[in-house]
């Protein structure tokens, strides 16, 4: 039952007669920069996806962590693949797999008469010198390296890349982050079905279209790059080579996948769908194919960047330490895509947002 | 105007009501045509027709290269080639009817399931939540757990339709290229094994999905939880076995604990699991097993919690 | 409530049987010529609200069928049944939805167009709102969206709130708001801009008799400040008491526009053809050609379902029906049916007549 407020209502048409504005008249600039920032809110206020993202970085972080901290990334410490030890005993590093093939120690387990430890071609052969030191000299290679200070760091620099950068990174945080929160701009508001209210405010609709897009983007950057930054901080000065390194190419991919995530959010009724669709077969299909298809992945000139960065910048590393990306593309080529899909797509959907129609109770 | 009496024609329905159960079904029925209402449905399963046909056509041609040219050579780009060295392309998909083919195919499958799972989560469980359909469902004479059974059987179907189906048309597939009295005869655990890998993965599937749509509700927090589940964890378990050396570390990917499951039932021999190392089948049947008691304690929980708020 | 306010102008396209026997500009015409010939033209002298030969289609279904209707002030009723495509008209008329042929205008400007909202306030049937806001911010920061400074929106705020009732209790979560509570603080964010024209799909569903007459009186004063609102409902009983103008949809067809008089006078001068199924044909027919409204019956039409049926045709249906009852009372009549056979007149009829426009 509705009840009269308190105190009485005023004479009606006096209280009604709003003076036509005491201050400024009404500007559609102002009312952009509040919708900017009330779409920026808005996503505040959806927390269970903050806290989801938060989670899932946790995760990673604490694999990184932990991986860091058995010195996971680092050649010498890392588990020798080829040993004689079974399957059930624990395999050694690739250190101490160095240490063991060396001549000294194989002549003394020949001569220890333990040379059952040894792999066939690993027992030396005194009989033959030729042969010998020339076995001698290939089992040496890997303790050169195991010695090499330069060598060493760019493995762990480059493994460090690949799997925490390039895969988990690429190509399961940011794509995911940036759906999650660009696509929601949008979808959030369809879903509730609460965009009518943007709808009948006079701001124009490619405007309102921006304005989602700039209120998302801070959300998108912050968890890109933040999680980024997490992510290379909780490993060592491998990550934070990798964050001083790669923090440009994270930036550029978000910003490109955002503005076509909110594309996306912005067409379909159930953007998500189509985004983990694109992400997960898209992107990881494509951008593994070889030949020119993979110019259509976004994620393929990010990677580009990051490769031409790890392997052109000073120090450089060795580019075939990083396999499947020996056909990257310029620095140059790959800034100037990552630049313009944004503004591409942007325009793109501004376009398109001020010609079609939202029906979603219909 | 009495007579206006015989105008009034509404009598009570004869029948007799078929229990709530037979509901359960009926909502089962209403939930997947709501899901097929949808073209992005519709395209989700075409994809996942996709890799059935390159796994239907791919074990054909495997066995009619085999046995057309099997002493033979090519010539490729100039080079006599075996016979042997083409079709060991398909090697590792293992084409040939055995347990690893249908563990594969299904393993394959997992990609598109997980999407649609997660999709069709947060269409018929999170929206019925969000957009208050529920009391429209509990306001029949049917109980809480029905309704979580009606969505369950839609699910199940949708897992089935995917994986457990076109799995048991490849193994008619591979009994009809090969012998098809030996292979039937000798083969039909691997049916078995089938239908029990089909098992595990629907009733896990279901609970989890159930469970998680009832739990966060909207679509995007379910698709980042999902492919938490089945996309980060496979890559942060296979990186923690490589590094840490320690196998268990793989039962953190769930998708694999099916996968073990499923290889289990089918009888495979655990050193031909590929990737290297895993864990040992009891131990992926055991993880199986707690992530489904604790999914059915938390929707007991759920249900229970008597009020339904819009 | 002056009479130039009233003047609401409306020609309906289409083929209403009930329009094209009878010359619709001189019957619907209240006052004043047909619009002027730059419609377009962006001056006050433009119409507030103008429907041109509008039709809209979603996918094949047919919503709005040539609606032409043009909105000068005072308040104006929009009634017709559940799908005749009242929201629709609404929507489009604040710019949510395009026609599919056509054009409609406020003031001169499409109303797609974003400036043309700045003249238009609406208040939508859909029941949404960001629902973790307080009532009192949600209109806040609507009035932020519209482009106000921060004080400008606090006291435009607090004064469209006191308008509404809800200046007391805006401070709650609008999840926690019972649907009254709702409908008020989506009027009142309809009042923000100060707009000419008020779009109100349904505001007075959900509300309670108090609460109703508090609106009405709202809507007057309204009206009374010389603004125009456009008011949609599925009874007609309730915009009765507060105007006497109203448009009429059926089908996505404007059936009849006008005031209750004029359209009640066009329905008596509109001869009405009635379907009645009675078990003896025969002597009802006679019977009723004893009606002095009763022009011609036919025993044996040929309907569309083979059915045995009489159709009357009757001079004044409203007497008519009156009549027919009365002879169905006393010579104890089975009527197993009862209906009008055009549609338009269906709809209106059951207007008139009461009930909710299925007769």
């Amino acid at each position: 039952m509705t009840t009269h407020p308190t105190n009485p209502a005023p004479d009606p048409p006096s209280a009604l007669r709003l003076p036509p504005c005491k201050s400024l008249p009404p500007s559609a600039l102002r009312a952009w920069c509040v919708l900017v920032v009330q779409s920026f809110q808005r996503h505040w206020r959806v927390r269970q996806m903050g806290w989801v993202s938060a989670g899932l970085l946790a995760l990673v972080v604490v694999w990184v962590a932990v991986v860091t901290a058995r010195g996971g990334w680092d050649v010498a410490s890392q588990r020798a693949r080829r040993t004689a030890a079974t399957k059930d005993a624990p395999r050694t590093t690739n250190a101490r797999e160095a240490q063991r093939q060396s001549r000294d120690a194989r002549y003394t387990l020949l001569l220890d008469g333990k040379s059952d430890e040894l792999r066939a071609h690993e027992v030396p052969n005194p009989l033959n010198p030729t042969q010998d030191s020339l076995a001698s000299l290939i089992f040496e290679v890997p303790q050169a390296a195991m010695r090499d200070e330069a060598f060493l760091k760019s493995w762990a620099f480059m493994t460090y890349s690949r799997w925490v950068v390039m895969l988990v990174f690429m190509g399961f945080v940011l794509p995911l982050f940036t759906l999650s929160y660009a696509s929601g701009a949008f979808g959030t508001e369809r879903e509730s079905r609460s965009l009518v209210w943007l709808m009948t405010r006079p701001i124009p609709r490619s405007g309102i279209y921006l304005a989602k897009f700039l209120g998302t983007l801070p959300w998108c950057v912050a968890f890109g790059l933040g999680g980024f930054a997490a992510v290379c901080f909780a490993g060592g000065d491998v990550g934070r080579e990798a964050l001083a390194r790669f923090w440009p190419a994270a930036v550029v991919g978000t910003v490109a996948f955002a503005s076509l995530f909110h594309l996306v959010g912005a067409i379909f009724r159930r953007p998500v769908v189509v985004g983990l669709v694109y992400v997960f077969f898209f992107e990881t299909v494509v951008a593994a194919l070889p030949g020119s298809l993979k110019l259509l992945s976004l994620t393929f000139y990010a990677r580009s960047l990051m490769y031409n960065e790890a392997v052109h910048a000073e120090p450089k590393h060795p580019s075939h330490m990083l396999p499947a990306m020996t056909e990257a593309v310029s620095s140059e080529t790959a800034w100037v895509v990552l630049v313009a899909v944004p503004i591409v797509i942007t325009l793109l959907g501004m376009w398109l947002f001020s010609r079609s129609e939202y029906r979603d109770d219909v | 105007m009495a007579q206006t009496d015989t105008l009034l024609r509404y009598r009570p329905w004869r029948g007799t009501a078929r229990g709530p159960l037979y509901a359960a079904t009926a909502l089962a029925r209403a939930s997947l045509k709501l899901l097929f209402r949808h073209w992005q449905a519709w395209s989700l399963l075409a994809l996942s027709l996709l890799v059935f046909f390159f796994f239907f056509y791919a074990q054909y041609l495997v066995v009619w290269i085999t046995n057309l040219l099997a002493t033979d050579t090519v010539r490729f780009a100039g080079f006599p080639v075996s016979v042997r060295n083409i079709t060991r392309f398909f090697e590792p998909l293992a084409l040939n009817g055995t347990a690893h083919t249908f563990g594969n195919f299904i393993w394959y499958q997992g990609y598109v399931l997980v999407i649609f799972l997660a999709y069709a989560g947060s269409v018929l469980v999170g929206s019925d939540f969000s957009h208050g359909s529920l009391p429209f469902y509990l306001s029949k004479p049917i109980g809480r757990w029905h309704y979580v059974l009606g969505k369950c059987l839609a699910i199940s179907t949708l897992i089935n339709l995917l994986t457990t189906v076109p799995a048991i048309l490849l193994w008619v597939e591979a009994g009809l290229l090969d012998d098809w009295q030996t292979y039937y005869f000798k083969q039909w655990r691997l049916l078995l094994g089938i239908i029990c890998y089909g098992l595990v993965l629907t009733v896990t599937l279901t609970l989890i999905t159930v469970a998680t749509a009832v739990w966060v509700r909207r679509t995007v927090p379910m698709a980042m939880i999902w492919m938490g589940l089945f996309v980060l964890l496979p890559m942060l378990a296979s990186s923690l076995v490589a590094t840490l050396d320690d196998r268990r570390w793989r039962l953190i990917d769930l998708w694999n604990n099916l996968y073990l499951c499923g290889l289990s039932c089918l009888r495979a021999d655990s050193a031909t699991i590929r990737p290297q190392p895993q864990p040992e089948f009891w131990q992926a049947w055991l993880v199986t097993g707690t992530v489904v008691s604790s999914c059915v304690l938390y929707l007991r929980k759920r249900v229970q919690a008597v009020e339904i708020v819009a | 409530m002056s009479d130039e306010l009233k003047t609401v102008l409306g020609r309906a396209g289409g083929v209403s049987p009930l329009i094209t026997t009878s010359a619709p500009d001189k019957v619907l015409v209240q006052q004043g010529s047909p619009p002027a010939s730059h419609p377009r033209e962006p001056s006050s002298l433009a119409p507030l609200l103008l429907f041109e030969q509008v039709s809209k289609w979603y996918g094949s279904v047919l919503a709005l069928n040539q609606v032409t209707l043009e909105l000068t002030g005072g308040i104006t009723g929009l009634v017709g049944a559940n799908g005749a495509g009242k929201s629709t008209l609404l929507r489009m008329a604040n710019g949510q939805l395009k026609p599919t042929l056509g054009q409609v205008s406020v003031r001169g400007t499409d109303a797609w167009d974003w400036r043309a909202r700045r003249l238009v306030g609406y208040c939508p049937d859909i029941d949404a709102f960001y629902e973790d806001l307080s009532g009192r911010r949600f209109v806040w920061t609507m009035a932020r969206l519209c482009g106000y400074t921060r004080t400008e929106s606090n006291w435009r705020t607090e004064a469209v709130l006191e308008r509404v009732g809800m200046a007391g209790r805006a401070d709650r979560k609008l999840r926690g708001y019972s649907k009254g509570m709702r409908q008020r603080i989506k009027l009142a964010q309809a009042l923000l801009h100060d707009p000419e024209l008020l779009i109100l799909d349904e505001p007075l569903s959900g509300i309670d008799p108090i609460g109703r007459q508090e609106l009405l009186e709202l809507f007057q004063a309204l009206a009374a400040q010389g603004k125009c609102l456009l008011i949609s409902s599925h009874e007609l009983e309730a915009l009765e008491k507060l105007t006497n103008h109203v448009v009429i949809m059926a089908r996505g067809r404007i059936a009849a526009v006008g005031t209750l008089q004029q359209i009640r006078e066009m329905l008596d001068d509109h001869p009405v053809s009635v379907r009645i199924d009675v078990d003896r044909p025969r002597e009802v027919a006679r019977l009723l050609l004893a009606l002095p409204e009763v022009l011609a019956v036919d025993v044996a039409p040929k309907l569309a379902d083979g059915g045995t049926a009489l159709v009357v045709k009757a001079r004044n249906p409203k007497r008519f029906f009156e009549l027919f009852g009365r002879l169905a009372v006393e010579q104890r009549l089975d009527v197993r049916r009862l209906e009008p056979l055009d549609e338009s007149a269906h709809a209106i009829l059951g207007y008139l007549l009461g009930g909710s426009g299925r007769t």
